[in-house]
C-alpha cells in the first residue's frame, strides 16, 4: 500500500517538474505528451483507488471472521471450565470409591488370612476385588474421554492463534512471540504449575493472554493439560516442533492431528532439556524424582553413606525422601519405593499389602533396600544368604525399618549377612508368604509337572494370579537373586538359593502339615523356587516396568512427557479379571505363549489402577511446584 | 537306646555353614566335599569298630537355617547322640549354641547325649580369618570357651576338629558321640585323648545325673 502510494507520489511530481519545462519550452509535441501522461496517471491511481476499497472491504471480513472466532474461543474455553469442574467432581468421587474398596480389602484379608481354611472365600473375595479394581479404572476411562474433548478444543484454541498471526504478519511481532513463548515453557518446567485449585489460575492467565496477544493463547493450551491432571499433562505440552508444525499448517488443527504430532516427536526435545530424570540406564524402572535444595540440618547421603554438610547442595528424592550428593545420583538405589503413609506396621504382623506404597511398582522399601545394599556389595560373599547374621543386630534394623519413615542407611550395617537376615526376615515372618497360601498349592503342582513347556505355563498362569503386591516383589526378588546365582563369588547357584528361600516365601499346602507332608511339602517348596528362579529375565524385568511417563505425571511432571497412545489403553486397565482376559486373548498359539502375554499385560493393570487413584487425590491434579 | 544293638542314632546340628555336612562326609564317605550346597536333610550311615564291636552309625544331617526349624525335629526322635556344631572362626556361632540349639535338642531329644564339637579348627590359626575377626575386635572360639560352654549346655564332651585337615579327628568326634551313647565309661576315651597330637578333646568329670540336670536347665534358663 504504502510502496503503490509512493509510486503515484514520484509519478505526480515527474509529471510537475515535466509541466514547468514544458511552460518554459513552449513545446507543443511535448504538451502532448504530457496530457497523455496525465491521463495514464488518472487512471493508475484511480485503479489503486479501487484496489484500496477492495482490501478494505476483505479487511472487514477479516475482522468480522475474527470476532466469530474469538466468540467461539470463549465458549470453548467456558466448555473446558465445566469439563475440568465435572472430571475433578468425578475423581473425587472415584478416590471416595477407591477408599472405601481399600478399606473392604483391608477387612476381607485380615479376617480370611487368619484362618487358612477360607481359602475359597478368599479366592472369592480376591475376584471380586479385582473387579472393583476394573470398574475404577472403568471411570478412569468416561474421564479420560473428556479430556481427550478439552484436547480437542485446545486445539481449536490454537488455531485460532495461528490464524491471528498470520494477519499480522510483522516479523518483529512473531520474534517477540517466540521468545515469549519460550519464556514460558522453560518456566513451567522448572516449576510445574500452581498449587492445587491452580484451575482459575490458568483461566486468567488465558484471558490476560486474550486481551494482550494471540501468542499467548498458545501458552493456555500448555497450562490447561498439565492442570487436568498426569493424563492431559502429555497432550498438552506441545513440544517445539510440533508447534511450529501447527503453525507453518496455519489451517485448523483436528483434535487427532494434535495428538499424532505430539506423539510423532516423542523425545529429542525431552532429551535435550529435560534434567529432571536421573542420567542412569534403568530400562523404565521407577526413577527418583530428585529435587535440590540447600542442607540446613546435616543429613547422610544414601549411596556413600557420607554426610553432607551444611549450606551445601543435596539431591532429595520428592517421593521417597532419599537423600544424596549431586554426584551419587547415579548410584542411588532403583527403584524409587515411595514410603509408606500412615500408620507403621510391625513386621510380622502385616500382609505384604499394608507394606507396599501404593504406586507400582508395589514392592515394600525395605525389600528394594536391602537388595540394593546387597547387589551394591555383597555380590562377592560366598554363603551370601546362607550364612545368618547377627540376631540383635537383624532385630533393631527391623524396627528402625517401620518405625522411622526415611530409608535407614544399610551402607553403615558391616556385615552383609545381617541385610541378608533383615530381607529372609521379613519375608519369613510375613503373615502371608510371598507366594500366598492359597497359590501355593498352584505353584507347587505348576512345578512338579515334568514337561518344561507346560511346567513353565503352568508357572507363569500362577504368577499372573498373585495379587500385584506380591507379583511385583516376587519379580524384584527373582532378578535378584539370579544376579546372584550368576555371581560365582557368593557360590550361591540356583539349588542353594531355593533352600534358602524355599521355606521363606512358598507356604505349606495344608494349614496345619504332619511331619510326612512337610517333609515333602520342602522339596516342592524348592522345587517351586528353583523353577522361579530359572524363568527368563525377560519375564521377569517387565513387571518391573513402569512407564515413566506415567510415573512423571503422577507427580505433575506434565511437561517432558508424551504419551503413547497404548499407554491410553492400558491406563483403563483390563475392565475384566485376569482370568476373563486370557479367555479373551486372541493370540492363543501356545498356551504358555499366551499365559506369557497375558501375564506381560497384567502389571500395567494394577500400575494403572493406581495412578487413578492418585488422580484422585486433588494435589496431584494441579501439581505441586518444586522448590528450588 | 543303651547300644545292646550295636546301632546308633546320631544327629548333627549347628548353625548354617558351620561345617556339619564337611563333617559327616568326612567320616562317611571319606571325602570332604567339594561343592558349595547348603543341606536341608541327609542320611548318612557308616560302621565303626569300638571294643571289636561293630556299631552301625545312622548319621541325620540337618539344615541349619532357621527356616528349617519346623522340619528339623523330624529328625530328632531316637536319637542316641546328638552333635551341636558350632565354628571355631565364627564366635556368633557359639552363642546359638547357648540360644537355639541347646533348647532345641532338650526339647526333642532330652535323652539324648550331647555333644558340643567345635568345626573348623584349622581356620583358628588361619591369618585371613584373624585379620576379618579383628575388624570387629573379635578371636576365634578358644579350647577353654568350648569347654566352659559344654559344661553350661550339659554336654558330654567338647571335640573339635577340623574336616579339611584331619580326618582323624573327625573319626575322633564319632568316636566320642559313641561311646558316650552306648554309656561306656571314659577309660577308653582317654586312652584316644593321649594318642592324639593335633586335637584335643575334654572330658567332663562325670555326666549329670538327671536330676541335677533339670536345676541347671532352671537356672541356663533364668540366666538367658
Amino acid at each position: 500500500m504504502d510502496t503503490t502510494m509512493v509510486n503515484l507520489w514520484t509519478l505526480f511530481e515527474q509529471l510537475v517538474r515535466r509541466m514547468e519545462i514544458i511552460n518554459e519550452g513552449n513545446e507543443s509535441i511535448e504538451f502532448i505528451q504530457v496530457v497523455k501522461d496525465f491521463e495514464d496517471f488518472r487512471k493508475k491511481y484511480q485503479r489503486t483507488n479501487q484496489e484500496l476499497e477492495k482490501f478494505k472491504d476483505l479487511l472487514l471480513k477479516a475482522e468480522t471472521g475474527r470476532s466469530a472466532l474469538d466468540v467461539k474461543l470463549k465458549h470453548a474455553r467456558n466448555q473446558v471450565d465445566v469439563e475440568i469442574k465435572r472430571r475433578q467432581r468425578a475423581e473425587a468421587e472415584c478416590a471416595k470409591l477407591e477408599q472405601q474398596i481399600q478399606l473392604i480389602r483391608d477387612i476381607l484379608m485380615c479376617d480370611t488370612s487368619g484362618s487358612i481354611q477360607l481359602s475359597e472365600e478368599q479366592k472369592s473375595a480376591l475376584a471380586f476385588l479385582n473387579r472393583g479394581q476394573a470398574s475404577s479404572g472403568h471411570a478412569g476411562n468416561n474421564r479420560l474421554s473428556t479430556i481427550d474433548e478439552s484436547g480437542s478444543i485446545l486445539s481449536d484454541i490454537s488455531f485460532d492463534k495461528t490464524d491471528e498471526s498470520l494477519d499480522w504478519d510483522s516479523s518483529l511481532v512473531k520474534n517477540f512471540k517466540m521468545k515469549k513463548r519460550e519464556k514460558r515453557r522453560s518456566n513451567s518446567r522448572q516449576f510445574i504449575d500452581g498449587p492445587p485449585g491452580p484451575v482459575k489460575k490458568t483461566c486468567s492467565i488465558g484471558s490476560t493472554v486474550d486481551q494482550a496477544n494471540e501468542s499467548i493463547v498458545a501458552k493456555t493450551t500448555v497450562t490447561v493439560p498439565s492442570d487436568g491432571g498426569p493424563i492431559e499433562a502429555v497432550s498438552t505440552i506441545e513440544t517445539l516442533p510440533s508447534w511450529t508444525r501447527s503453525r507453518g499448517k496455519s489451517g485448523p488443527l483436528q483434535p487427532v492431528n494434535s495428538d499424532s504430532a505430539l506423539n510423532s516427536r516423542p523425545l529429542e526435545p525431552r532429551t535435550d532439556t529435560d534434567n529432571l530424570g536421573t542420567p542412569q540406564n534403568t530400562g523404565g524402572m521407577r526413577l527418583h524424582d530428585f529435587v535440590s535444595k540447600t542442607v540446613i540440618k546435616p543429613e547422610s547421603c544414601v549411596p556413600c553413606g557420607k554426610r553432607i554438610k551444611f549450606g551445601k547442595l543435596s539431591l532429595k528424592c520428592r517421593d521417597c525422601r532419599l537423600v544424596s550428593h549431586p554426584e551419587c545420583r547415579d548410584r542411588c538405589p532403583l527403584p524409587c519405593i515411595p514410603p509408606l503413609v500412615g500408620t507403621p506396621v510391625k513386621i510380622g504382623e502385616g500382609m505384604l499389602a499394608d507394606f507396599v506404597s501404593q504406586a507400582s511398582p508395589m514392592i515394600p522399601a525395605i525389600v528394594v533396600s536391602c537388595v540394593n545394599e546387597i547387589e551394591q556389595r555383597g555380590l562377592t560373599e560366598a554363603g551370601l544368604y546362607r550364612i545368618s547374621g547377627c540376631d540383635r543386630t537383624v532385630k533393631e534394623l527391623k524396627e528402625k525399618f517401620l518405625k522411622v519413615k526415611t530409608v535407614p542407611l544399610l551402607s553403615k550395617v558391616d556385615d552383609i549377612h545381617v541385610i541378608c537376615s533383615l530381607l529372609k526376615d521379613f519375608l519369613r515372618n510375613l503373615k502371608e508368604p510371598l507366594l500366598t497360601f492359597w497359590l501355593s498349592k498352584a505353584f507347587m503342582e505348576a512345578a512338579e509337572i515334568t514337561d518344561e513347556d507346560n511346567s513353565t505355563a503352568a508357572m507363569y498362569q500362577a504368577v499372573s494370579e498373585l495379587p500385584q503386591a506380591n507379583r511385583d516383589t516376587l519379580a524384584f526378588l527373582m532378578i535378584h537373586l539370579q544376579r546372584v546365582s550368576q555371581s560365582p563369588d557368593t557360590k550361591m547357584d540356583i539349588a542353594n538359593l531355593a533352600k534358602v528361600f524355599g521355606p521363606t516365601i512358598v507356604a505349606h499346602t495344608v494349614p496345619n502339615p504332619d511331619p510326612v507332608t512337610m517333609f515333602q511339602d520342602i522339596k516342592r517348596q524348592l522345587k517351586v523356587v528353583e523353577r522361579l528362579l530359572s524363568l527368563p529375565l525377560e519375564y521377569w524385568n517387565q513387571f518391573m516396568m513402569v512407564d515413566q511417563e506415567n510415573i512423571d505425571s503422577q507427580r505433575g511432571n506434565g511437561n517432558s512427557t508424551p504419551r503413547t497412545p497404548d499407554v491410553k489403553v492400558s491406563l483403563l486397565g483390563p475392565v475384566t479379571t485376569p482370568e476373563f482376559q486370557l479367555v479373551k486373548t486372541p493370540l492363543s498359539s501356545s498356551l504358555s505363549q499366551r499365559l506369557y502375554n497375558l501375564s506381560k499385560s497384567t502389571p500395567r493393570f494394577g500400575n494403572k489402577s493406581k495412578s487413578a487413584t492418585n488422580l484422585g487425590q486433588q494435589g496431584k491434579f494441579f501439581p505441586a511446584p518444586y522448590l528450588k | 537306646m543303651e547300644g545292646q544293638s550295636g546301632r546308633c542314632k546320631i544327629v548333627v546340628v549347628g548353625d548354617a555353614e558351620c561345617g556339619k555336612t564337611a563333617l559327616l562326609q568326612v567320616f562317611a564317605k571319606d571325602a570332604y566335599p567339594g561343592s558349595y550346597v547348603p543341606t536341608v536333610f541327609e542320611n548318612y550311615t557308616a560302621s565303626f569298630e569300638i571294643d571289636k564291636r561293630r556299631i552301625e552309625l545312622n548319621m541325620w544331617d540337618t539344615s541349619g537355617s532357621s527356616y528349617y526349624d519346623n522340619v528339623r525335629p523330624l529328625a530328632y526322635p531316637d536319637s542316641d547322640a546328638v552333635l551341636i556344631c558350632f565354628d571355631i572362626s565364627r564366635p556368633e556361632t557359639l552363642d546359638s549354641v547357648l540360644k537355639k540349639w541347646q533348647g532345641e535338642t532338650q526339647e526333642f531329644c532330652p535323652n539324648a547325649k550331647v555333644v558340643l564339637v567345635g568345626c573348623k579348627l584349622d581356620m583358628r590359626t588361619d591369618l585371613a580369618t584373624l585379620r576379618e575377626l579383628s575388624k570387629q575386635r573379635l578371636i576365634p572360639v578358644t579350647h577353654e570357651q568350648g569347654t566352659v560352654l559344654a559344661k553350661q549346655v550339659g554336654a558330654v564332651s567338647y571335640v573339635e576338629c577340623s574336616s579339611r585337615s584331619s580326618e582323624r579327628s573327625v573319626r575322633d568326634v564319632f568316636h566320642v558321640a559313641t561311646v558316650a551313647s552306648l554309656g561306656r565309661g571314659h577309660r577308653q576315651l582317654r586312652r584316644t585323648d593321649s594318642r592324639r597330637g593335633l586335637q584335643r578333646s575334654t572330658q567332663l568329670s562325670g555326666r549329670p545325673d538327671r536330676g541335677n540336670e533339670g536345676e541347671m536347665h532352671k537356672d541356663r534358663a533364668k540366666s538367658c
